[in-house]
């Protein structure tokens, strides 16, 4: 929304011209109309932005980190996913390897790292802990694909999406919605 | 690795559907070494 024409329409189309903000959005409450108004007004005349403009933090990245970690480049696989719902957009970044010390067979060999964030931030704990309906968590599905706590392995999982929803105030965990395709038996 | 065309829509398949591929060797490695042991190449 830089050009000017286009400006001038959604202020048109909104009565905005002119107007101040305070009294535009409400003085002492909020005008929930004008705000849905102006919305609808910037929706028709944006384009939608594509998941890839998100950014994306790329393979080089994940391997590089992946291999400071103590992961084999020979096992780094990278996988991504761009995607949106409902107009919007997210990118899926999904980095996996086996730890060098786990290959060469030593005993105690190391245990399981996964390594999560969104949108470029770190989770303390892992945020993805329930996938749609089905309940299951990342947790769940890396033990279905045999990477369970006990494995030699490091999995990384990164999410950019500009709207998420948490679970609660200290940000630990986000609501991921959908069908997973397991809750019919897939 | 980038779009699939039979890629799921909701985040959640997305998410699940990520993890499974990334880790499809190793899932194959770790079964393969379950029913036989001595299969690990």
């Amino acid at each position: 929304m830089t050009g000017t024409a286009k400006q001038r329409l959604v202020l048109a189309q909104t009565g905005a011209s002119h107007v101040p903000l305070h009294h535009y959005f409400g003085l002492r409450k909020a005008n929930t109309d004008n705000i849905a108004k102006l919305l609808a007004a910037l929706k028709e005349h944006s384009k939608s932005v594509k998941p890839a403009d998100l950014g994306i933090i790329g393979r080089e990245h994940f391997s590089r980190l992946m291999e400071a970690a103590g992961g084999d480049p020979k096992t780094f696989t990278y996988n991504r996913s761009l995607g949106e719902t409902a107009g919007i957009p997210r990118v899926l970044e999904f980095a996996f390897g086996i730890h060098r010390e786990g290959l060469s067979g030593a005993v105690p060999g190391p245990s399981r790292k996964v390594i999560t964030g969104v949108n470029w931030s770190p989770g303390i704990n892992n945020p993805f802990r329930q996938l749609g309906r089905s309940g299951q968590g990342l947790d769940g599905i890396l033990a279905e694909v045999r990477a369970n706590t006990s494995q030699p392995i490091i999995a990384a999982l990164h999410m950019a999406c500009p709207r998420v929803t948490y679970t609660d105030r200290g940000k630990s965990a986000i609501v991921v919605e959908g069908e997973t395709g397991s809750e019919n038996g897939e | 690795m980038a779009n699939n065309p039979e890629k799921p829509r909701s985040m959640a398949a997305d998410i699940i559907g990520v993890v499974r591929e990334g880790t499809k060797k190793w899932t194959k490695t770790i079964k393969a070494e379950e029913r036989s042991p001595v299969s690990r190449p």
